[in-house]
């Protein structure tokens, strides 16, 4: 009878520590899974930010209003300086070229922008772009050089124009068979 | 076909009588002249004509091989020494002439005639020698002149010399003589195949029908000849009778010849033996003939050959004319061919002449350097324009690639501030569980003390429940003793 009593005793006593120590075991766990939780946010942000470069720099097209300002200038400096064809067909005040270059760009980039290509990378829009500025700029100096012959106000200026002119003549009817 | 060999056999046994009588007249001529060559050559011609009645009768029933007819019919023979010459015959000469030798031993009482045959004989194989002979019929010729021998000294002993007998075989010569001419060299090997039949054994007519089967055609051939032999024996064996007279020496040889085979063979021998040098001649003859004919023939193509000649030499002369008219007719077509191609080649050349000229007159008109200079000022246009975006694209990429190192940076500061929170927070756990561990160990100690309070504390309840039953006794005990004392009273 007595033995059986310090039996029971003893296992109504051990319970107590048992639970005590599970809850530090609980307090022990918690923070460690909030920090592995916190280094999990941390890796898929970098990996978010890894990523929207790569998407950036893979596109050329459309530029960026920087890019087709620098275009803008480039296009002033080819009208303004003296070339192959500036000696040929003559050259622009500073003025008309800024107006020239700008409704020629913003021409072009319509047009580009219009076209639908399969390529992600937008090379091929980008020489649909390059080859109509090209166009337009031939369009625009061979009109302005035949302003300029109807204009004439220098005798020198009209003898040169008149040359002009009649080189004008052969490829304009040319560009017109061309076309045709 | 078995009555018809025996048919045959009857007349066989025939002939050999009148063969028998024949030889002993030859021996009697040879006796008259031994010293003269003449001799020989009239013995020869005896034999010859002889074997040619003897061959052809023979051939009617059984053509074939003759060495093997002969071996068979040696063995009937009753004398030993006729059998060893025989034997010994059929091998090389050689061996013939060593049985010669044995001749001369054996028979002593005819040593000198038989003598000078021997002697005679031997020439006979020479001449054959030079005479281009075959090796197959030398030993033939040689086996016969043998058998002639024996032959002769056999029949010397039964017959007597005649003199009309010697003039009645003289004229039978001469017809037999005549007849040879006709005879060739395969009588003599049917010859040997005839006694197979007399001695009547059964394995040889076997192997004779089945020769007969074979040689069917040539039979018809040595029938007719047959025939003609056949009434000359007849006509023979009745002057034989009407000379001879005596009924009863007949009807002796008769007997002596049924009973004795092998001398059938033996004057068949002789007789084929004395038949060679007019067989040669007549040989000799024929190839002569056959020579001359060749030269005839030999002429004739060389009569005919100019013909051939003359025809071939027209037909070279006329062949070639066509061929080279046709030949000349082509090239002065090519010709023509070549002049034409040559005039378009020309006019070709001058087509392109003027073609070159159009096409520098078109050169300069249209002006190709002007186009030149448009098309290379627009690839220059494009080539800025392009090299502009692509720039301007670029100075983008190194900016965000500056962006994104910073943020690499930032991430690794992160990163570090984060490994070092990690390490504080390990520390920590490190102390928590060091700290639970004490606790482990404190609530252990606490488990045994309580363990031992409550040993106690069962100890002490146990002795208060002794102590207040022994009181309850007591207080019992007491209790029981009063009933006792008012019992007394």
């Amino acid at each position: 009878m007595a033995e059986t009593a310090e039996t029971i005793n003893t296992t109504i006593s051990s319970p107590p520590p048992e639970s005590e120590s599970s809850t530090t075991i609980s307090a022990m766990t918690d923070p460690t899974s909030q920090e592995a939780a916190s280094k999990d946010t941390d890796l898929t942000k970098e990996a978010e930010s890894e990523k929207k470069p790569g998407g950036i720099s893979l596109r050329i097209w459309p530029p960026t209003q920087k890019t087709r300002d620098a275009v803008l200038n480039r296009l002033i400096e080819t009208l303004s300086t003296e070339s192959i064809l500036s000696k040929r067909y003559g050259t622009l005040k500073s003025d008309d070229a800024t107006t020239v270059a700008k409704l020629i760009e913003e021409e072009a980039y319509g047009v580009a922008s219009n076209a639908v290509s399969s390529d992600d990378d937008g090379i091929k829009i980008l020489e649909l772009y390059s080859k109509e500025i090209s166009k337009r700029m031939l369009e625009s100096v061979k009109a302005r050089s035949n302003a300029s012959v109807g204009n004439g106000s220098v005798e020198d200026a009209n003898t040169d124009a008149s040359e002009v002119s009649k080189d004008d003549a052969g490829p304009a009817s040319e560009e017109e068979k061309s076309e045709a | 076909m078995d009555l018809e060999s025996e048919s045959s056999a009857l007349e066989s046994v025939d002939d050999n009588v009148l063969i028998q009588q024949s030889a002993s007249n030859v021996c009697d001529d040879g006796r008259s002249l031994d010293n003269g060559s003449c001799s020989d050559e009239s013995v020869k011609l005896l034999s010859t004509s002889n074997s040619v009645e003897l061959g052809k009768p023979m051939s009617f029933d059984s053509p074939g091989d003759g060495g093997g007819a002969y071996s068979p019919v040696l063995k009937g023979q009753g004398l030993r020494k006729w059998r060893r010459i025989r034997r010994d015959l059929v091998k090389d000469t050689s061996a013939n002439m060593e049985n010669s030798k044995a001749l001369k031993r054996g028979l002593s009482g005819v040593a000198h005639s038989h003598g000078k045959q021997m002697q005679f004989q031997s020439p006979e194989v020479e001449q054959e020698s030079q005479g281009s002979v075959g090796s197959v019929n030398m030993l033939k010729s040689s086996g016969d002149g043998f058998d002639i021998l024996g032959s002769s000294g056999y029949d010397s002993r039964f017959v007597a010399g005649v003199g009309f007998s010697a003039g009645m075989d003289l004229e039978i010569d001469d017809d037999r003589s005549s007849k040879s001419s006709t005879v060739a060299r395969a009588p003599k090997v049917i010859r040997y195949e005839k006694p197979m039949i007399s001695s009547g054994q059964g394995g040889n007519i076997r192997v004779e029908n089945s020769k007969k089967h074979r040689g069917e055609s040539v039979d018809f051939e040595k029938e007719n000849s047959y025939s003609s032999l056949e009434s000359d024996s007849r006509k023979q064996s009745g002057r034989m009778m009407d000379y001879n007279g005596e009924n009863g020496e007949t009807s002796m040889r008769k007997d002596d010849a049924g009973g004795e085979g092998g001398e059938s063979i033996n004057t068949d021998n002789r007789y084929s033996d004395e038949m060679d040098p007019l067989t040669e001649a007549i040989n000799g003859f024929l190839a002569l003939q056959d020579a001359l004919e060749k030269e005839v023939q030999q002429f004739q193509e060389i009569g005919n050959e100019p013909m051939p000649q003359h025809h071939e030499q027209v037909s070279e002369a006329n062949s070639p004319h066509p061929e080279i008219v046709t030949l000349v007719n082509n090239v002065e077509q090519l010709e023509n061919m070549l002049e034409e191609t040559r005039s378009m080649l020309e006019v070709k050349e001058s087509h392109i002449r003027d073609l070159e000229s159009t096409t520098n007159q078109s050169k300069h008109s249209w002006g190709g350097t002007e186009i030149v200079v448009e098309d290379i000022f627009r690839q220059k246009i494009e080539a800025e324009i392009e090299y502009l975006i692509y720039s301007r694209s670029i100075d983008n990429l190194n900016s965000q690639m500056k962006l994104i190192d910073e943020q690499e940076s930032l991430a690794e500061e992160q990163t570090h501030e984060t490994l070092n929170k990690l390490g504080r927070v390990q520390t920590k756990a490190a102390n928590f569980t060091n700290r639970a561990q004490d606790l482990q160990n404190d609530c252990i100690e606490i488990t045994g003390t309580i363990k031992k309070r409550a040993c106690k504390i069962t100890s002490y309840v146990l002795i208060q429940l002794v102590l207040l039953s022994t009181v309850v006794l007591l207080l019992l005990s007491q209790l029981l003793p009063e009933p006792d004392t008012v019992v007394p009273t």
